[in-house]
């Protein structure tokens, strides 16, 4: 093989870095949208016996947003393998023990079941925060963009945004609203 | 756990079994002895080993009851499509060290003076050689115009290599048809046959049809072929600069583009030649490798720009030779190559 | 067949690690400039006597000639050997041989495989491993990632606000209430002026 050949190869097949925000993002959706990035199915020169997939760093872990009521009502499901091992824990009790585990798990469930899964999660770094490691950040080159838009709390506008908002109407001078 | 010694002496000797206790086929044959199977396995691998040799020897196809040499003849010049002049093809796949050994042996046969009506290939062979080389040339000539002369000598050399003309003229069929004192014939043989073939074709249907034979067997070879695997670039960077330099540009100057996992062992970084702000050409650099390779890649790149020669140029047109402008101008010497001349040059 | 019969299943994979595979291939370019035709000569090899060359004979007798005629670029010979049975064997320019037993064939299938033998390369008949093959994959160069991506992504510090958020299809709702409310203000504040 020809050095430019060889070079040819290394550029195709180079693992990129993507940083995704999952910031008020809905876990599992995402698993959707990283485990193709970490599998390399949004690549064209994909095929199942090429290992192209890429890195992804998920930040602000601690931060995402389940649907519904799926903090109470998902469980989690563990067994240790001795009599009376079981354990089923809540969403809001797994987040509470390690915020990344949530995440993790929707993508691992996501991904094919082969023995590629444990190769493709090892390209998934995640983190509560968005306290990410320098030497991680220096990798990045590029940002997997959020799924929907992160809504903005009411006491992060400022007061003249608040006033000049429009209102439908106006309360009567004399009203009070009861806090 | 050793076995005592009366037992170890006893595996050695043979055992008859009890009829009822051998296979069907040993009773039918009968128990071979405990040696012959290695002894077969030896002879079979001294076989293959005297073959990877090249120690057994092999019979020429001529050697065998069904050979007819006029047949053959006939059907080498309508399986090429071509009207061959019967005696002269039958010259041209005449070796000299024929010649040489039928003398000989004649002569040990008692022929005092050997009566051969018989001339080798040799003058027929210089012809074609020739043929072959001046249409070769103006041929990659025509078709890579904005190449440099050097590249062109190279192509040409690997077109009218000894390799490449005997590959092909063991394509078409010349190995067993070739009269000569060795078999299988070396390689130089072969190659003096073909290039005597040529000069056979010339002057039995004329030029022009010579050099469409040479364009479809020889220069057909250039297919699927990566030019600078042919010639091979020593130092791209300061041709690329001395290019600049004579045409009057800036220096060029690399730069990094793209980059990603920095901090890994699969770092990629994608480098790339500018001049005058003009995108030249790219390369790639990755983890353990110096920014020099990168920047002589890109060199590179931007050379096989200049020279057209990059993988999205169109295919050579071997269909229409017609409209190629073949002449004796030589092209652009890399020392004085010109991109404003370069850039007047339409490729058809 | 009865050899394959009792192969074990096995993938493909597994299959093409014993019997081979490879691309499609030809010699020396053929087909580019012109068409060589890469059979160079062929033997038919049959008893005289014996019934097993029943159809080999008959092929001989009655369509051999036509087959020579239309292949003037094959040397055909015809070998008599006494009590063996028949066959092909085929020659080609690469080098390759093929060797087919014609015992008890009718003259028919004789025909046909004549004509198989005829359209060959001489390569050996492999399993395909793609139905095309290319020296040069694309001539647009292959596809690296950074192909068609903004050059802006290179040189942005990471996390970025604006390669994250999502990419806004249309007006929000509230765009449109605010909208709204704008000639809302316009056409009072115009009421009011009239009124005045």
């Amino acid at each position: 093989m020809s050095a430019i050949r060889r070079v040819q190869q290394w550029a195709t097949f180079g693992r990129m870095w993507y940083l995704y925000d999952a910031k008020w993002q809905n876990p599992f959706d995402s698993a959707d949208k990283i485990k193709e990035y970490i599998s390399g199915t949004h690549k064209p020169i994909y095929h199942p016996l090429n290992d192209c997939g890429d890195h992804v760093v998920v930040i602000n872990s601690r931060h995402i947003a389940l649907p519904g009521m799926e903090w109470e009502r998902r469980v989690y499901f563990h067994h240790t393998g001795y009599p009376g091992g079981a354990s089923w824990t809540l969403a809001w009790e797994l987040h509470r023990k390690d915020p990344t585990l949530v995440v993790r798990k929707a993508v691992y469930s996501k991904l094919d079941k082969n023995l590629l899964r444990r190769g493709k999660m090892a390209r998934l770094h995640i983190f509560a925060d968005d306290e990410v490691p320098n030497s991680i950040l220096e990798n990045l080159s590029g940002q997997i963009r959020q799924l929907r838009a992160v809504p903005k709390r009411l006491d992060h506008y400022t007061d003249e945004e608040i006033k000049s908002f429009p209102r439908i109407f106006d309360w009567p001078k004399d009203y009070v609203i009861p806090n | 756990m050793s076995l005592p010694k009366a037992f170890q002496l006893l595996r050695f000797t043979t055992y008859v079994a009890p009829r009822r206790l051998i296979s069907a086929t040993a009773c039918t044959y009968g128990i071979k002895s405990r040696w012959q199977m290695p002894y077969r396995v030896t002879l079979k691998n001294r076989m293959k080993e005297m073959e990877k040799k090249g120690l057994l020897p092999t019979n020429a196809r001529s050697d065998f009851i069904e050979w007819n040499y006029d047949s053959e003849i006939y059907a080498f010049g309508k399986r090429l499509h071509e009207e061959f002049d019967e005696s002269l093809l039958r010259q041209a796949l005449i070796d000299p060290s024929y010649i040489t050994r039928e003398t000989l042996r004649q002569q040990e046969l008692g022929v005092e003076v050997p009566a051969l009506q018989m001339s080798g290939n040799s003058e027929l062979s210089t012809e074609g050689k020739d043929i072959i080389f001046d249409y070769a040339t103006k041929f990659v000539r025509a078709t890579h115009r904005v190449l440099p002369e050097e590249g062109v000598s190279a192509l040409v050399d690997y077109l009218t290599s000894e390799e490449l003309l005997s590959e092909i003229g063991h394509g078409i069929g010349l190995k067993d048809l070739i009269l000569t004192e060795e078999y299988p014939p070396s390689q130089v043989t072969v190659v003096n046959a073909f290039q005597s073939v040529v000069a056979v074709l010339n002057r039995s249907s004329g030029l022009s049809r010579c050099h469409i034979f040479v364009k479809d067997f020889v220069l057909t070879q250039l297919v699927g072929k990566n030019i600078y695997d042919i010639w091979k670039i020593e130092d791209p960077v300061s041709i690329l600069s001395n290019i600049l330099l004579q045409n009057g540009r800036e220096a060029f100057e690399p730069r990094l583009v793209f980059q990603s996992g920095k901090n890994t062992i699969q770092a990629v970084y994608q480098v790339a030649v500018y001049c005058e702000k003009q995108f030249m050409g790219t390369g790639m650099k990755w983890y353990g490798e110096t920014v020099n390779a990168a920047v002589e890649q890109a060199a590179w790149d931007a050379l096989s720009r200049l020279f057209q020669t990059t993988e999205a140029v169109s295919p050579i047109p071997f269909e229409k030779p017609e409209q190629l402008n073949l002449n004796d101008n030589k092209n652009m010497p890399i020392d004085n190559w010109s991109i404003d001349r370069a850039s007047n040059i339409v490729m058809c | 067949m009865c050899l394959l019969w009792n192969l074990p299943k096995m993938s493909s994979r597994t299959w093409s690690l014993f019997w081979g595979s490879r691309f499609v291939k030809t010699p020396l370019q053929n087909g580019i400039g012109r068409y060589v035709q890469q059979l160079q000569r062929i033997t038919l090899k049959f008893c005289k006597t014996h019934g097993g060359s029943q159809g080999m004979r008959d092929y001989i007798e009655k369509e051999l000639i036509h087959f020579a005629k239309e292949n003037p670029g094959v040397v055909v010979y015809v070998k008599p050997r006494r009590h063996r049975s028949p066959c092909l064997k085929a020659e080609y320019l690469n080098g390759g041989e093929e060797y087919i037993s014609m015992h008890r064939l009718p003259a028919d299938d004789i025909v046909r495989w004549m004509a198989y033998l005829r359209g060959r390369s001489g390569y050996p008949t492999d399993r395909i491993r793609k139905d095309q093959h290319t020296d040069h994959p694309s001539i647009q160069g292959p596809w690296t990632p950074w192909l068609h991506r903004d050059p802006q992504t290179n040189v942005a510090q990471y996390p970025n606000e604006d390669l994250s958020c999502v990419e806004v299809m249309g007006r929000s709702a509230t765009e449109e209430l605010r909208e709204m409310f704008k000639k809302q203000k316009l056409v009072s504040s115009y009421k009011r002026s009239v009124e005045s």
